[in-house]
This record gives C-alpha cells, structure tokens and sequence, in this order.
C-alpha cells in the first residue's frame, strides 16, 4: 500500500481524534471507510490505540482520593492559612470508570439480581462463611478478583503484576499507600479498598481491616461478607455499606442500604447492634457514637465532606476551613478559632464539631452580622444534583445562609437562646457548581447594651440525589 | 427475585467469568470507540454493556471465545447508543457498521497484545512527549488550552500529536511482527 492514500486517512483520523472533523471530512472518512478494506484495517489499529492511550494513561498522575481530614492532619498536610477543602481530584475530564460505577451500581444491583442471586450456594449465612474462614486458609486459595485500580500505590514488595485488573487475589494481605482498588470476591461482593489502606483477605467473603476504608455492595448471594476491624467485627447482611479504619485503631461503620450487624471482637452476640440503611456509628473505647449519615457510598468513598466547625481541634486553635467576614461584611477576613463550651452553649452533638468564634472568643459590638465562611469543592458528574444537611447552633441568630452567593431560606425559630438547640437546614440541590463552592452563615449579634461573642457551630453534609 | 430454577453457576464459574470480563474491559472499550467513534460518553455504553454481560452470565459458554461473545453482546447497546445520538457528524450506515462490527470482533482477541504492546512503546515515549499525551489523554485537555500552557502553537501541538500517534503505531507494529517471528 502507497502511503499516499494512507496520508489522508491518517489526517481525517487525527482530525476525529481532536474532535475537528467537520461534515466534509466525515463524509470521505464514511467512503474510504466503505470501499477499502485497507482504510479498515488502518482505522481499526487508529481507534484501538486512541482506545488503549485513553485506558492506559487515565488517572496517571493525578492522585485520585483526597486524604480524609483526620488523615491530612495526621500527615500534617495542612495548607497554610489556605482554607483547607477536601477533594476528589480525580483526573480532570476522566470519568471514573470502573467495572461497575457507583452511579450504575444500584442498577446493576437490580439488573444482576437475578443473575447474582443464585451465584454462590456454599456463600449463603449460616453456611460455610466461617468455614472459608478457619478452615480452608492457605496461601494458594483465590478468593478476590481485581476488577479495577485507581492510582493505587501497593506498598514496596508488592507483586506488580499481581495488580493489573483481572488479576487473582489470593488470600493475603494487601497494603495500599495510596489510590483505591476494586474487588470482586468469589462470593460476588464487590468491594471497594481506599488506600492508605491495610487489608486482609481471610476468604471468599471474609476480610480484615487494620487500616483505611473499605466500601461493600453486597448482593443477596454474598450474604454474610464480614469485615472485621481490630475492635468489631460486621457482618453484612445484604446492603452496602463503608468500614474506615483511623490510625487509633477506631472503626467508623456507615450503612447506606441494608443492614449490617456489628460485634464487639470478644463480645456475647446480645453485645451485638443492628445498624440499618441511614445508620452511622463510630466505635471507640468501648463506646457507640452516632454520626449523621446521610452520606453516599460515593461521598463516603471520596472523602468528601463539608467542614463541621471546630473539628478535631483543641480550644484556641485556629480553624482553616473557616473564616469570619464583618461586621456587615465590612472588615477584612478574620481567622476563626475553636473556643470553649460554655455551660451555656450545646453540647454533645451527633459528629464531632465545636464551637468557633473570632479569635479569642472576642466581643462585638451589638446589632451586627458576622460572615462565617467556608468552601467546599465538588468534582463529582452529579454535582447539580447534590445538597446539603445538617444542623447548627449560633450565638445569636443565623440570619441567612448563602451557597455560591445565592441566599438558601433558613427557618426562623422563635427559641430565644439558639446556642442551646440544635437547628436542623437543608440546602436544596442545584446550587452547589463543580468545583470550589462558598458557602457562608450570616451570624446576627442582637442589639444588646454590652458587646457579646458571635459565635457558630455547624455539623452537615452531602445529601446524595439518592435521600432527597 | 428469582427461583431455585434460576441457573447456578459455581463460584469458580463467576470467578472465571469476572475476570474474563475484567480482563476484556480495554477490548470492549475499543471496540465501542471504533463503531461510535463520534459519540459523547463511550464510557456509559461500556458500563451498560457491562451489566448486560453480568445478566448474560449463564449464557456464556467456557470454553468459547469471551471477547468474541462480549463484542457481539455489545454491538446491541453500541445500536442503542447510535440511535440516540443521532446527530453525530461521523454516523455509519447500518451495512458499514454491521460489517466493522463482524470484522473488530474477530479482532478482538488480538487487541490485548496491541495493547501490552503499546504498554512497552510508552516507555520509550521521551518525557516531554509523554507530558503531552498525557494532557491529551489523561486530562482530556482540549489541543488549544495545552497550546496556550505549552506557548507554541496550536498547529504544531496537532502536528507533533500526530507523529506521535503513527510513531506509536509504528511502535506497536514493530513489536507485535517481532514477537510473531
């Protein structure tokens, strides 16, 4: 074959591949396309390595999951006085793609049901789940599937070529620095591994996790997959849920769907608890504390989440992912800092927030309005279809909340003393934009013969298009 | 959901068959690309291409050719697509994309070697030019902003894409005709 005619197929190809093919060049690529079996072949070998740069170079150097707050504090990734946002910084433009995305998920839950349902006779509860567990460990027994690896850095030792997808997963441990990497068990649990991230595979449907989060969507025929945790063990019965495991050893479980059932390691099966769909609890110290949990398995996955105030913080540090506009939005930004619960204040909470105010806790002169300040970033494909909620405990009044400049309608209550309640908002779908969001409390300071603090306490987040 | 009568595949079967599809993903997204080669989002084609294999877990037969089966299960969701996009500029007729879609099938199971094989090219590719690809496919940066980052021109960004492309190609050949020999 000449080159000459290859030339022109060549530059129509190009021309499709950066999207500048006009109507023309669309019609001759169609003819030579038709007439030459020749133009096929080259075209076929174009397209697969347009295909195959796509799939071979996506995500490369973008680091896929943001650490999870506690994580960026531990590893001292604090920014500077930038507002701290947590992200998702998958690659610009590239779709998360995974055998199953999240998105599909729940469709293929229901689209493989009945394919799924029947899988795994010997997996049912009550079968041999203990069994794969205690009796057939051994070093040759594949019990996973990797289906998919997002950035994933395997700790140093690691078979490399144990980790292209599709690979066999033996029972073993797997220690994940960075990036994520998907499963599917023999059981057909899929199961979601975000590094950094310490795991063993005990079995078919059975793992171990010391450190990092783990995100299950369990099919009815998987019944029974169990994660255990230094200090619990959950056992899941149908549903999809999160398991993160802190660097104190603190087991977080959130239940999207389903229910699941966690035992304390060591404990009487009446130490068990039920959680269901909606259900978040951290486990530490021998104690229950419920989260908010209106969270996806997306959100959970990603480590997204809006800023409580105060978080993790000791009385007097200065918060970063907040900042004090005012009064009347009239001064420069101000720090913010946690300060101390006064007596009169709440207390207590569903997650962990305190209180923040100016720098310490300094008085303001009365009848003005404070700016509490935060940013959020989303890059997620249903960004528009994502709000928020959560509650909050202002001294004295939240007058307005604004999302990306645009005023959200707060329910006024006619409580006097809004420090000692917890006032439930929402923030509507619709308003949040991909990207960096602003999201801003105008605190009222009331008209009063003496300065008094401003003060705020907010604890939210995302609420998925699922749970409007 | 289903009865007792629904077919039971061992777990081993489901285990063959997960990674058979985990392991054709490239194939598949390939051959998608090459009969949509216009179309917005092949992405979503494959994941519903996907859960249909999923369902069609029974039907496939070991033993067969898997890729060959899941492009030919494919190809239904590539004519879903295709009627719903139907302002593509680049839409074939019914004849040219039934006789591509028969000829990349029998293709497909030669499409992982050219993709090892390009693996390998990649590794030659000098750093500034795997920065550029990577924008490209990566980032998915249209040409004109890499352009305006890179300082150069628009032309020579498409120009020097191009070499790269047909060095690749080169590249794959070369290797694929080496390892037959």
């Amino acid at each position: 074959m000449s080159d000459h005619p290859q030339d022109e197929l060549y530059e129509l190809l190009a021309a499709l591949g950066d999207g500048a093919l006009t109507g023309d060049q669309a019609a001759r690529l169609t003819e030579l396309l038709r007439d030459d079996a020749e133009a096929r072949e080259a075209y076929y070998d174009h397209l697969a390595l347009e295909a195959h740069l796509r799939w071979e170079l996506r995500g490369k150097g973008a680091q896929p999951i943001a650490l999870a707050p506690r994580d960026a504090e531990i590893e001292g990734e604090h920014a500077g006085a930038a507002p701290r946002t947590f992200s998702i910084d998958r690659a610009r433009g590239g779709r998360e793609r995974g055998l199953f995305r999240y998105a599909a998920a729940a469709v293929f839950l229901l689209a493989a049901g009945i394919a799924v349902v029947m899988l795994s006779p010997g997996l049912r509860p009550g079968s041999d789940t203990i069994a794969n567990r205690e009796g057939t460990r051994s070093t040759t027994q594949t019990v996973a599937t990797l289906t998919e690896a997002r950035g994933a850095e395997w700790a140093p030792g690691s078979d490399h070529d144990m980790f292209n997808p599709g690979a066999s997963i033996e029972a073993g441990r797997l220690q994940l620095r960075a990036g994520s990497a998907e499963f599917v068990m023999q059981s057909a649990a899929m199961v979601t591994l975000l590094g950094p991230a310490d795991v063993e595979m005990l079995g078919p449907n059975r793992c171990r996790l010391t450190r990092g989060r783990v995100v299950a969507h369990v099919p009815a025929s998987a019944h029974g997959f169990t994660v255990e945790t230094p200090t619990h063990t959950i056992v899941d019965l149908g549903t999809v849920f999160g398991v993160n495991v802190d660097a104190d050893h603190q087991t977080r479980v959130d239940v999207f769907e389903g229910r699941v059932d966690v035992r304390p390691n060591g404990g009487s099966p009446a130490d068990t608890m039920h959680l269901h769909g909606g259900d978040a609890y951290r486990f530490a110290g021998g104690r229950a504390e419920p989260l908010p949990a209106n969270i996806s398995p997306a959100v959970f996955d990603w480590a997204l989440a809006p800023a409580n105030t105060g978080a993790g913080l000791r009385v007097g540090d200065r918060d970063d992912n907040w900042r004090i506009i005012g009064p009347n939005g009239k001064a420069e930004p101000a720090e913010a800092m946690r300060v101390t619960d006064e007596m009169k204040y709440t207390r207590g909470g569903k997650a962990s927030s305190w209180w923040i105010a100016l720098p310490g806790g300094r008085e303001v002169k009365s009848d003005s309005t404070w700016t509490f300040e935060t940013r959020l970033r989303v890059d997620r494909d249903d960004f528009a279809a994502l709000g928020l909620r959560g509650q909050y405990s202002v001294d004295n009044q939240v007058v307005a909340i604004r999302v990306n400049g645009r005023t959200v309608k707060v329910k006024q209550t006619s409580e006097p003393h809004q420090h000692a309640i917890w006032q439930p908002f929402a923030i509507p779908a619709g308003l949040l934009v991909r990207g960096e969001n602003v999201v801003q409390f105008d605190v009222y300071n009331a008209a009063s013969v003496v300065e008094s603090p401003v003060a705020l306490r907010v604890e939210w987040s995302l609420m998925p298009p699922s749970t409007r | 959901m289903s009865s007792d009568a629904t077919f039971r595949p061992d777990p081993q079967q489901t285990a063959a068959f997960v990674q058979n599809l985990t392991r054709c993903q490239p194939t598949l997204y390939a051959y998608i690309i090459s009969l949509l080669p216009d179309h917005a989002d092949v992405d979503d084609v494959l994941q519903q291409a996907n859960v249909v294999l999923w369902e069609k877990l029974g039907e496939f037969e070991p033993g067969t050719n898997f890729d060959a089966w899941a492009c030919r299960v494919a190809y239904y969701e590539v004519l879903t697509a295709r009627k719903r996009a139907a302002r593509s500029k680049l839409r074939f007729d019914d004849d040219l994309l039934g006789t591509m879609a028969g000829e990349l099938a029998e293709r497909a199971d030669g499409l992982d070697t050219r993709r090892r094989a390009l693996r390998e090219c990649l590794a030659d590719v000098p750093d500034h030019q795997r920065v550029l690809l990577e924008r490209r496919y990566t980032d998915n940066d249209p040409i004109g902003d890499i352009a305006a980052s890179l300082g150069r021109p628009v032309k020579t960004i498409y120009q020097t894409l191009y070499r790269l492309r047909r060095t690749l190609l080169d590249c794959i050949r070369g290797r694929i005709e080496g390892g037959a020999a």
